[in-house]
């Protein structure tokens, strides 16, 4: 609405100027420059609030996004795709909302208030300008509709040409080990020349469109002039009329030419829009239910498969863990062990059978609540991008430094931490897998959760390393209840009894 | 070509200007009501700039891509030559540097050819109020200077400062994003996902107040235009005393004003130059000796820079590396990067021994199938072992291995070392590898913290005492 209004404005302030202008050419009036400047001010200040307000609003439109979209984080596959959506992707939207959008309101206000005072000032000139401008979008969608097949055929083909440095840059020091560096160069060039050459013929067609628009646009400013000029001669036309006419012609036209090359500048938040929707679009989990008491965990006929394999990751899996047992799931990889505590953690909901909590379902559970009992170190910890100190008391913000220490002390991990405050860099660079776990042991110590799951801590370590996580999971599995998935030794031994896992079964 | 583009971008611009300004030539002088011989001349004027304008928009919109497109293949080909004999460029330096030198063609079409022709244009406009009333032409000339010098000036000169922060904030939020996606479960198993997302929208707002602040900013210099424009014609206009005059005055400034009022976009498109960036390489050392050889030590003991300093030293050796690039082409040319002249046996070997030919038989295409970004998705162990049994095609004299089983299953992983280690009887292979069972290793090298701690068989490794060779200082204790 604010928009509408802003624009009407402008055309009446537009129209405006033209007067003025008019006026103190025709007449020589200088009594009108103060006028004339009055109104340019008056443009100035409604175009400043008309940018602002477009700007300011895609930026809000923005903000609202990435609000939402925030909440859907734990749905994505990738962390590194969903940050470039948020940041770069969605500031596509700033061409779109910030510029298309009001765009297509500015084509529909503004010729319609040119053509309103050229009516009054001249008919036939309206007429002209009323004739050609729908030949603007008209043309635009002929040409655009057979320029599209063409280009779509070729986009593809101009993609692969286009890739194919980064994919060589990338690609450079796999040339380098194999020594095959030298004829890249020669290699590079013809595919730079080909995708030169075909996108170059490509927009030979593309820009047909520009050419066509442009043509409009002129051709009508030449209709109008010419037969006025000629009026003028005759003495059928004030002067002062004639130049508000040329003036205002090429304003009509103006917000369609800006439309048509905005078009292309938007296409791209169109789709970053279109991926945003669909993002939101997916259903959101329940996240309230009834409170968990603790007791036996009991796993009955438990079967998932995961979408878009053909065999279930857990097959009729049934299983009772006691208070205060230690429970070793061991079994070859892909076996359903992982899947087990996601289960558990209430991350993915079994396909048929249920996981019963003292007795309760925890399809109707509070898992926010049920995941207060358990502490979860997996199996590649993520670390936050923040410091040590708040990495270990993720969840915990009221944790005291000495309760940090003692926490790092007791899972192994006070030998590499010279600094609590220290920040790790983005997904925890700087520590490696061991340190890593050794950093989930410490979370989960701190946790104190009664139930522990440990989800092979020590797969991918050496020796030294393995036992200093063996060394703290012992003192963190003392009095309480665990799920071990354990494929080496030594970290089975801290086990009660064990589990064997093949292929989702028992 | 260059100057072509910007001559025809030049003709076009002055079309533009000179269909107004003819058009309002013609509509003064008629109002005196000459003979119509004397506006002959300005009807076809007027007539040509309409139909030339577009025309000579076209070739340079068209010209100008073409110009572009060479830059970028010329700046594809002397970026590559100058990073082919640099060892230390991780990837993400190189992903940089491809998207620096693509930005080469943004930065023409959209900053140095349209400044380029828009003050060429400019100029043009000026000469003729300056031909039509000197004293209105130096108004003219002063009011573009502003509206093409310093208010695009002062826009950039902010933007950048504004392009600066925006990226700090950026980078902030996709730490936040990174944490909230990657991080998932372990906030959910926490409960410690809304304070992640609190954390997130913080972010969230500190970038909107700096997106409202450069709105200001942009916001601004355009209205600011638009005053100088109505401004300095009004000016222009009320120096003359002549209806002609003051026509062309007025519609050659306001036409003027328009061509170089885009600059202000210009201005704020920040497109860094391409940069050879340079890390730097650690060495560890330690000698090849014939057989196979396990590398072992924690993470980030120096098992990968000694690969490197290997593969430095022996001009002969091949090595699949961390950073192996399956390049989007065909399995087979993926392959025969390796060995060019291979033969089929070899390349079914090769697969064979990387416990992949079943997986090959499968794709789609076999052989041909296309891999790589964007060609047929590989799991991550196929991808590994295609990777692997590239190495072992190469059928180098020397080959470095760096952690080839990972990501395989242990049975999986134990076959195919198993295969690898069997092929390559009788030359000098290195394995850096986390597996427990060295025994069936020559040798074994442990690093610590960038230095050897101990060489020598696998079975003197627990054992030192039995073993009088083969060790260059004794093995630190475990834990």
């Amino acid at each position: 609405m604010i928009r509408v209004l802003l624009l009407v404005a402008q055309g009446i302030l537009i129209v405006l100027q033209a007067e003025f202008l008019a006026r103190a050419i025709a007449g020589l009036d200088p009594a009108v420059l103060p006028w004339l400047c009055v109104a340019v001010a008056g443009r100035a200040l409604v175009s400043w609030a008309y940018a602002l307000h477009n700007q300011r609003g895609a930026a809000r439109i923005k903000a609202d996004l990435r609000v939402k979209l925030a909440r859907r984080a734990h749905s994505r596959p990738s962390g590194g795709e969903f940050a470039t959506l948020l940041t770069k992707g969605l500031d596509a939207l700033d061409p779109y909302f910030g510029g298309y959008v009001p765009q297509i309101t500015a084509a529909a206000v503004i010729p319609l208030i040119m053509l309103v005072r050229l009516g009054s000032a001249d008919l036939t000139s309206m007429v002209i300008v009323l004739v050609t401008l729908p030949l603007i979008p008209v043309f635009g969608a002929l040409i655009g509709l057979r320029t599209r097949d063409v280009t779509e055929r070729q986009w593809e083909m101009l993609n692969h040409l286009g890739g194919h440095f980064r994919d060589v840059m990338v690609g450079l020091p796999t040339l380098r080990t194999f020594r095959r560096t030298e004829h890249q160069a020669g290699v590079i060039r013809t595919m730079a020349e080909t995708h030169r050459r075909l996108t170059v013929r490509a927009l030979r067609v593309a820009f047909l469109s520009g050419l066509v628009l442009e043509l409009v646009c002129s051709l009508a400013v030449a209709l109008v002039a010419v037969p006025v000029g000629l009026r003028l001669l005759e003495g059928g036309m004030e002067l002062e009329t004639a130049l508000v006419v040329l003036l205002l012609t090429p304003e009509a036209f103006l917000p369609l030419r800006a439309l048509g090359t905005r078009f292309h500048a938007a296409a791209e938040g169109k789709a970053v829009l279109a991926q945003a929707e669909r993002v939101l679009a997916e259903p959101q989990p329940r996240r309230t239910g009834k409170t968990a008491v603790l007791g036996e965990i009991r796993l009955e006929n438990v079967t998932l498969t995961y979408p878009g394999r053909s065999r279930p990751a857990l097959d009729h899996v049934s299983l009772v863990i006691e208070p205060g047992e230690r429970v070793a799931v061991a079994g070859p990889s892909g076996a359903g062990k992982s899947t087990l505590l996601h289960v558990i953690l209430g991350f993915v909901a079994p396909d048929s059978g249920r996981v019963l909590v003292n007795g309760v379902d925890l399809a109707d559970l509070d898992l926010d609540r049920w995941r207060r009992e358990l502490a979860w170190v997996p199996q590649s910890p993520h670390l936050f991008a923040t410091s040590i100190a708040d990495n270990l008391r993720l969840g915990l913000p009221e944790i005291d430094d000495n309760a940090l220490q003692e926490a790092a002390r007791a899972a192994n991990a006070d030998e590499f931490i010279d600094d609590y405050d220290k920040v790790l860099g983005e997904r925890g660079t700087g520590l490696s897998s061991g340190q890593r776990q050794r950093i989930a042991l410490a979370r989960a110590y701190l946790r104190d959760a009664p139930v522990v799951l440990l989800d092979e801590p020590t797969a991918r370590l050496d020796p030294r390393s393995e036992s200093a996580i063996v060394d703290g999971a012992a003192n963190l599995l003392s009095d309480r209840t665990a799920i071990l998935v354990a494929h080496r030794p030594a970290l089975r031994a801290l086990a009660t009894r064990t589990v064997y896992l093949s292929q989702g079964r028992t | 070509m260059k100057s072509l583009t910007v001559a025809a971008g030049v003709a076009g611009e002055i079309c533009g200007v000179g269909l107004v300004v003819a058009a309002a030539w013609l509509i003064t002088r008629a109002a005196e009501q000459p003979p119509i011989s004397a506006l002959g001349l300005a009807i076809v004027a007027v007539r040509g700039f309409a139909i030339f304008r577009g025309v000579f928009r076209y070739a340079e919109r068209l010209t100008g891509h073409d110009v572009a497109l060479r830059e970028v293949a010329d700046r594809r080909v002397e970026v590559y030559e100058s990073l082919v004999h640099q060892d230390d460029s991780d990837a993400d330096a190189l992903k940089r540097m491809v998207s620096d030198v693509d930005s080469t063609q943004d930065r023409l079409l959209r900053v140095r050819f349209p400044v380029t022709i828009a003050l060429i244009s400019a100029a043009a406009a000026i000469t003729v109020c300056i031909l039509v009333q000197p004293e209105a032409g130096a108004v003219v000339a002063a009011g573009i200077a502003i509206a093409a010098t310093a208010i695009p000036g002062a826009t950039a000169l902010a933007a950048r400062r504004m392009s600066k922060r925006k990226a700090d904030a950026h980078a902030e939020l996709i730490a936040r994003c990174l944490d909230l996606v990657d991080g998932a479960r372990e906030l959910a198993a926490a409960g410690a996902t809304d304070a992640a997302l609190a954390k997130a929208d913080q972010q969230t707002k500190a970038v909107h107040r700096l997106e409202r602040r450069a709105a200001q900013i942009d916001s601004i210099a355009k209205a600011t235009a638009v005053l100088l424009q109505g401004l300095t014609a009004a000016a222009a206009l009320s120096t003359t005393d002549n209806e002609i005059s003051a026509a062309v005055l007025a519609f050659t400034t306001l036409a003027a004003f328009e061509l170089v009022m885009p600059l202000v976009d210009a201005a704020q498109q920040h497109h860094p130059h391409a940069k050879v960036h340079k890390g730097q390489n650690r060495h560890v050392r330690a000698t090849l000796a014939p057989g196979a050889t396990a590398v072992i030590g924690a993470s980030g003991a120096g098992k990968t820079t000694l690969l490197a300093t290997l593969a430095e030293e022996h001009p002969e050796a091949r090595a699949l590396t961390h950073d192996a690039h399956l390049f989007r082409t065909s399995v087979r040319a993926n392959l025969m990067l390796a060995k060019p002249d291979a033969t089929e046996p070899q390349l079914h070997e090769a697969l064979r021994q990387a416990a992949l030919r079943d997986v090959v038989d499968e794709l789609p295409d076999g052989l041909e199938t296309v891999v790589g970004e964007g060609g047929h998705g590989l799991s991550g162990g196929q991808r590994q072992r295609l990777l692997l049994a590239r190495a072992l095609l190469a059928d180098a004299p020397v080959l470095l291995l760096d952690e080839p089983t990972e990501g395989l299953d242990q049975e999986l992983a134990d076959a195919v070392l198993d295969a690898v280690l069997a092929a390559r009887r009788g030359r000098i292979t290195v394995v850096v590898t986390h597996e427990t069972r060295l025994e069936r290793f020559d040798r074994v090298v442990e690093l610590d913290g960038g230095r050897v701690v101990y060489e020598g068989e696998p079975r003197c490794r627990n054992d030192p005492a039995s073993c009088s060779s083969g060790c260059t200082s004794s093995p630190r204790s475990a834990g």
